[in-house]
């Protein structure tokens, strides 16, 4: 048994490198410029993709901690249905957060391990915490305001609408995302009942444009009439859901037919044979039956017989299906032919042959019933079977995250203190675009910043802030000032804050950022001043900001910088005993991330996000409607890009262009998208504990043997779960 | 114990059109599809590393099936061709052709994938619901009281066949025929049950080799394939038997008296006892005895039937078929209204028994085949179609092309209109999107997000990808020119030099007076031939027109004039709308697919 050892000083980097790979790759279809994956099976088929488990599993990656990292996504995502790709970002930001704060401290693999403990216990205890105190109310409700216990439609439209933005290209997202809504509400949402039963209620029809797929009334039955007879069409229909042959085979394995005597028995056995057959029509049209459904395959003797009597009957007819309508009808299946009784029987309002395709099904409807809605069926068209499987698909996880949108159930299972996770509203959405990311991050440096030496701290700032703060003053003051104080105070902090950050970033990953980071860097200075011109007053501030604005940034920057350093240097000596401001900024730096990679392709519109969702922030104490604010910043960022290429040169023209993106913006802002903040809770406890547990491995054993199977062994102080 | 491999990891590629190889792969793809386009197009023969049968054609279908490619984005193209076909049977090529087209003008143009998506989609609409207009000049209505442009269509689908090698006498015989199958399973006359369902009947299609194309003939019935040993003398006198109904009687099961059909248990035969399959051959007889009183006088079944009972039945008097097949049992059932029986052991049930009119023999090319005649006229009618032709591969092309024509003329059922043909709806529809586009950009833009020179440039993509179809069906060197005033699509024999950026002009007369101050260089118009590519527009019947080749660029062209439907001249080529509108959805969409493709993951194991 030969094995190799890997020198442990490398293991944070090699940990670091192996999931920066699969960002590379994840990043591809990230966000609303994020394109389609195509991949193919080793049987040949093709398929598309944009959902991070089917990438990450296709690549069929070989390290044994990237397999870690994907069976973790892929078992998170199999929870929420959501946030497989947000879960790769995350989890890379945070590998760096560590590594950028171990290179400091000197004591790399310990250090590692202990922070990832430290945010793991962070994220258990205080996140959902802190998500009620500071996320929550910036979000809106997903049941409906007026009856409460009914599902608000229209957001719930933004939801599914956001979600299937992600997954599958923007161009279907939208008809999709409309035929999914209309299902609900067709079904009065029963959100739960469509999730269970969604194989036997979609139907997949390849060859036709995306624009074709459509709802049908009834439920669509995957089998297609054994007998040629056509049906009547008018009137309730009797059918019969049977599981097993009506006729059996004669001799059944094993038994032997003695043959002898004067009694001619092959002869009476035919004849009994054809009694039976007629003695089961006979009870068929006693009850009425017009319509057979078997989940088996029917002698062809059964069917001529049947069909004499103008039964149709219909074949093979999958699980799904049986099962979905016995519940819609309410009758049980039939499996012995003996028992037939009333209750069997089902009355379905309309049965037709239905042609989707190449296939021919039948389609029956159910008379109206008054505890679910109007039964309806998805037919999903698409040009191949590869786009087809990606809506379906899609759909089906949208479902799934619905799922766990509604309802706190599925917890994971880490969460066994917490009681309080019923504390944050189930129901709770917040737009999309990172405004979750950007409130959370606030929040936590809020406390990283209450915790730490708040007067240094305040000490560092006032005078770089001089101008913002006497603007705002004017609004605030009425309030009580130390609150409202630090908050605008934040605000300004953090555009600074995140310059201190892509500093260090530039710095560490020459890798892979220098680049933009060092144009973002310049945009920065010119864009941003223009962006606070549009959000807060008038032009004749522009001059006299500009010209604040540059040099108070390149003098509070260094201070405030090296100022962190110190506090997170100290940080380290302590954190044995759980200290949460180290761990709540690295949370905070690496939820950035997050809109750092939605609006990757312009920079700007990452400041003017941040920017509106702090505005709205600040707003929210004396405001009373927060989440129609932040509905506005209209995350929709393929419409932000069209925004900025569609205004050109930014430099000459500041008022004109603001205007037109604020027009830009409320004309999308209606259709902006919302996503479900338990998931957003969800994924990052499951990236904290797939950190936690990348972390406490030490080492990887490659261990070769040549009778038992290969694998790989990994020693873990741990495994979680 | 089953063995558990090591699976090898992926292959990655990303910005997959950015890769030459990729390129250069669709780019052969687009040209073998381009050339084999039209009726005009050039073969193709495929055949494979290890010898066998090799394959000339040039239609979409078999070409896309026999050439498969290792490249993932050419698979996912063939695929949702093949799609396509699989439910509209038409347009293949075309949709091809337009897809690749407009991926390649993408890359030309250097617009952002996401950008050119949103400008192709937005075009897309424009187009649907200019075809789908009322008053829209490529599209013309079917008329039903008379055969004429149903024959057109037919002829469309099969002349731009043209690996089944027709001369144009046979090209129009064999358009009529399909025709005429068609009509014939159309059932008239109210039919019973819901009426808005319509029943079709259904064209059973007999391939004869080795015979003249001109040999092919349609047969209202059927006709079965029966061997020379089956016909005796008494049955073929019974075939010339006077009219009148006759009874028929179909078996599904087989009536060949052997215990198969017992299921999995064993027999034990005591010594003494009666042979079990004696037994089952009493069985047999007694119900030939019933056939036999209840004047059964056609006796078929779909697999074996005893030699016992085949005798006995023909002894008195009655047509026995045996081995007629599963393909032909639901025909027959269609015809002639019997139930196809699967019991033996019961007695035949009353109601079980068809009806045919007649039967004889007809002797088709080499082969004795029997007809049976369809009971009564207006039924829901089975006819079938006898295709000759001098060898193997033209007459499955033409069986091919056939069926084609067939669906295409279904659909009509559907939605009664036809588009026209020869490259017209293409240039046309450009020339209006064109037009609409340019005229509506700054909206356009608007609504979109993008600037209006990037919805400028990617309509001028989309234009000249509609107009590369045209241009397509030119393989013999002629120039595609496209008129100014109705933007109908002709072309110019070889020979003639026209350079880009002329216009030429239809009457001496006009150059006169044209301004002088034009730009353009102006030539002599008359090689342009006597009609456009569809015939709807004649040279003679309206002078003063000009030309200008295809995808020369345009400052502005006005928007195509709708042709007067007063006195429609003879249309010499139509083209299917339903197939053709879902070609061009899907082609767009497809392209649109291809461009935002990022990465490509190849399992290998």
């Amino acid at each position: 048994m030969g094995m190799r050892l890997q020198p442990r000083c490398l293991q944070l980097d090699s940990v670091l490198q192996t999931v920066s790979v699969l960002e590379a790759v994840i990043r591809r279809s990230f966000g609303p410029d994020g394109g389609q994956v195509l991949f193919t099976r080793d049987t040949g088929q093709t398929l598309l993709t944009r959902h991070g488990t089917r990438i990450l599993t296709a690549l069929r990656v070989e390290h044994p901690l990237a397999r870690m990292v994907v069976e973790c996504v892929r078992r998170h995502s199999s929870v929420t249905g959501d946030g497989s790709k947000t879960f790769v970002l995350l989890l890379a930001s945070l590998l760096r957060e560590i590594q950028k704060h171990t290179r400091k401290a000197r004591q790399e693999g310990a250090g590692a391990k202990r922070l990832a403990e430290a945010l793991l216990a962070f994220g258990l205890d205080e996140l959902s915490d802190v998500i009620t105190v500071a996320v929550a109310p910036h979000g809106s409700s997903l049941s409906d305001p007026h009856t409460p216990g009914q599902t608000d439609t229209h957001t719930l439209c933004r939801l599914l609408s956001a979600f299937l933005h992600t997954r599958i290209s923007p161009t279907h997202a939208e008809i999709i995302s409309q035929l999914t809504c209309e299902l609900l509400s067709h079904w009065s949402c029963h959100g739960d009942f469509i999730n269970e039963h969604f194989p036997a209620l979609h139907t997949a029809v390849s060859g036709f444009p995306i624009g074709c797929s459509r709802l049908l009334e009834g439920q669509v039955i995957h089998a297609d009439f054994s007998t040629p007879l056509p049906l009547r069409d008018h009137g309730p229909i009797r059918a019969l859901a049977v599981t097993e042959p009506l006729e059996p085979s004669l001799l059944i394995g094993g038994t032997v037919l003695e043959l002898g005597g004067a009694n001619r028995e092959i002869e009476s056995v035919c004849v009994r044979l054809g009694r039976r057959l007629d003695s089961v029509c006979v009870i068929l049209q006693h009850l009425g039956v017009s319509l057979l459904l078997s989940s088996v395959r029917q002698s062809e003797a059964f069917l001529a017989a049947v069909g004499r009597y103008g039964v149709c009957v219909l074949e093979c007819v999958c699980e799904d299906d049986l099962t979905l309508f016995s519940v819609l009808s309410g009758a049980q299946p039939v499996s012995d032919w003996a028992v037939i009784g009333q209750e069997h029987v089902a009355t379905v309002t309309f049965c037709r042959p239905l042609v989707l395709g190449a296939h021919r099904f039948v389609n029956v409807g159910f008379p109206k019933a008054e505890d679910r809605g109007r039964p309806h069926s998805l037919v999903v068209c698409g040009l191949t079977e590869g786009q087809t499987e990606q809506s379906v698909c899609a759909v089906r996880d949208a479902l799934h995250m619905l799922h766990t949108t509604w309802g706190p159930k599925h917890r994971t299972r880490a969460t066994e203190r917490t009681a309080r996770t019923d504390v944050m509203e189930p129901c709770c959405v917040i737009s999309v675009g990172g405004t979750f990311e950007f409130l959370l991050h606030h929040t936590l440096l809020q406390r990283k910043h209450r915790h730490t030496h708040s007067v240094t701290h305040r000490h560092t700032h006032t005078p770089s802030h001089t101008d913002t703060h006497t603007l705002s003053h004017t609004d605030t003051h009425t309030l009580s000032h130390t609150d409202t104080h630090t908050l605008s105070h934040t605000d300004t902090h953090t555009l600074s804050h995140t310059d201190t950050h892509t500093l260090s970033h530039t710095d560490t990953h020459t890798l892979s950022h220098t680049d933009t980071h060092t144009l973002s860097h310049t945009d920065t200075h010119t864009l941003s001043h223009i962006d606070t011109h549009t959000l807060s007053h008038t032009d004749t501030h522009t001059l006299s900001h500009t010209d604040t604005h540059t040099p108070s940034h390149t003098d509070t920057h260094t201070p405030s910088h090296t100022d962190t350093h110190t506090q997170s240097n100290a940080d380290t000596h302590t954190l044995s005993h759980l200290d949460n401001p180290a761990v709540s900024g690295m949370l905070a730096e690496a939820l950035l991330s997050v809109p750092r990679q939605i609006y990757s392709h312009n920079p700007r519109h990452y400041l003017e996000a941040h920017a509106h969702t702090l505005s709205c922030m600040r707003n929210h104490g004396n405001s009373t409607n927060p989440p129609e604010i932040s509905a506005v910043l209209a995350a929709d960022g393929s419409n932000m890009v069209q925004a900025g290429t569609g205004s050109g040169s930014m430099s000459g023209s500041g008022s004109g262009s603001g205007v037109k993106e604020v027009t830009v913006w409320s004309s999308s802002g209606s259709s902006s998208g919302v996503e479900s903040v338990s998931c957003k809770y969800q994924l990052i406890l499951a990236v904290l504990q797939c950190l936690r547990s990348l972390l406490s491995v030490d080492t990887v054993l490659h261990a070769n043997t040549s009778h038992t199977l290969s694998y790989t062994c990994q020693r873990e102080e741990e495994e979680d779960d | 114990m089953s063995r558990v491999t090591k699976k090898a990891s992926s292959v990655c590629t990303d910005s997959p059109l950015s890769i030459s190889e990729v390129c250069r792969k669709m780019t052969l793809m687009r040209q073998i599809l381009t050339s084999c386009f039209g009726p005009n197009g050039r073969l193709k023969q495929v055949h494979n590393n290890v010898g066998g049968h090799v394959l000339t054609t040039s239609t979409s279908t078999s070409l896309l099936q026999a050439v498969s490619s290792s490249e993932p984005l050419l698979k996912l193209i063939t695929a949702s061709i093949l799609n396509h076909l699989s439910r509209f049977s038409d347009c293949g090529l075309y949709t091809g052709i337009l897809c690749f087209s407009l991926i390649d003008h993408v890359q030309k143009s250097g617009l952002r994938p996401s950008v050119a998506i949103k400008i192709n989609k937005q075009l897309l609409e424009v187009c649907t619901s200019f075809l789908n207009q009322e008053d829209c000049g490529c599209k013309v209505n079917v008329d039903f009281n008379s055969c004429q442009s149903l024959v057109t269509l037919a002829r469309s689908v099969i002349s731009s066949k043209p690996a089944c090698v027709l001369t144009e006498g046979e090209q129009q015989h064999i358009s009529t025929l399909a025709v005429h199958a068609f009509l014939l399973t159309v059932p008239c006359g109210d039919t019973p049950g819901s009426p808005d369902r319509v029943r079709l009947g259904r064209t059973v299609t007999v391939s004869i080799e080795g015979q003249f194309v001109l040999d092919s003939a349609v047969f209202p019935g059927l006709l079965v394939n029966v061997p020379d040993m089956q016909l005796q003398p008494t049955d073929s006198e019974r075939t010339r038997r006077g009219p009148g109904p006759f009874r028929l009687a179909l078996f599904t099961v087989s009536l060949s008296g052997d215990l198969s059909e017992f299921g999995e248990g064993s027999l034990e035969v005591h010594s003494g006892a009666p042979d079990p399959e004696d037994l089952i051959l009493d069985e047999l007889l007694k119900l030939g005895e019933q056939a036999v009183t209840d004047q059964v006088e056609v006796f078929m079944c779909q697999r074996v039937i005893h030699p016992v009972l085949q005798h006995y039945l023909r002894r008195h008097g009655v047509l026995v078929v045996e081995r007629l097949g599963i393909a032909l049992i639901q025909p027959i059932v269609q015809m002639t209204g019997a139930q196809a029986v699967a019991l033996y052991q019961t007695p035949i049930p009353p109601e079980a028994y068809g009806q045919v009119k007649g039967c004889c023999v007809r002797t088709v090319g080499s082969r004795e085949m029997l007809h049976l005649l369809p009971p009564r006229e207006p039924a829901p009618a089975v006819c079938t179609m006898v295709l000759c032709h001098r060898n193997d591969t033209m007459l499955n092309e033409l069986k091919a092309a056939c069926q084609r024509a067939e669906h295409v003329l279904r659909l009509t059922l559907r939605d009664p209109v036809a588009l026209l043909g020869g490259g017209c709806t293409e240039t046309h529809m450009a020339a209006y999107i064109s037009n609409k586009g340019t005229t509506e950009a700054t909206e356009a833009a608007l609504s979109l997000g993008v600037s209006q020179s990037q919805y400028l440039l990617g309509l001028n993509g989309f234009c000249s990808s509609l107009e590369a179809v045209a241009l397509a069906l030119v393989h013999d060197g002629e120039t595609g020119l496209v008129d100014l005033s109705y933007a109908h699509h002709w072309s110019v024999p070889q020979g003639e030099a026209i350079h880009s950026g002329t216009v030429l002009q239809g009457e001496a007369i006009h150059s006169g007076t044209v301004p002088q101050g034009e730009a353009l260089q102006r030539g002599d118009g008359d090689e342009v031939p006597a009609t456009c590519g569809c015939g709807l527009v004649e040279r003679s019947a309206r002078p003063g027109l000009e030309w200008t080749p295809l995808n020369t660029r345009y400052p502005s062209r006005p928007a195509p004039l709708v042709v007067g439907k007063a006195t429609p001249p003879q249309l010499r080529v139509l083209d299917s709308f339903t197939a053709k509108l879902n070609a061009l959805q899907v082609a767009v969409e497809m392209a649109n697919l291809v461009l935002d493709i990022r990465y490509v993951i190849q399992d290998v194991n």
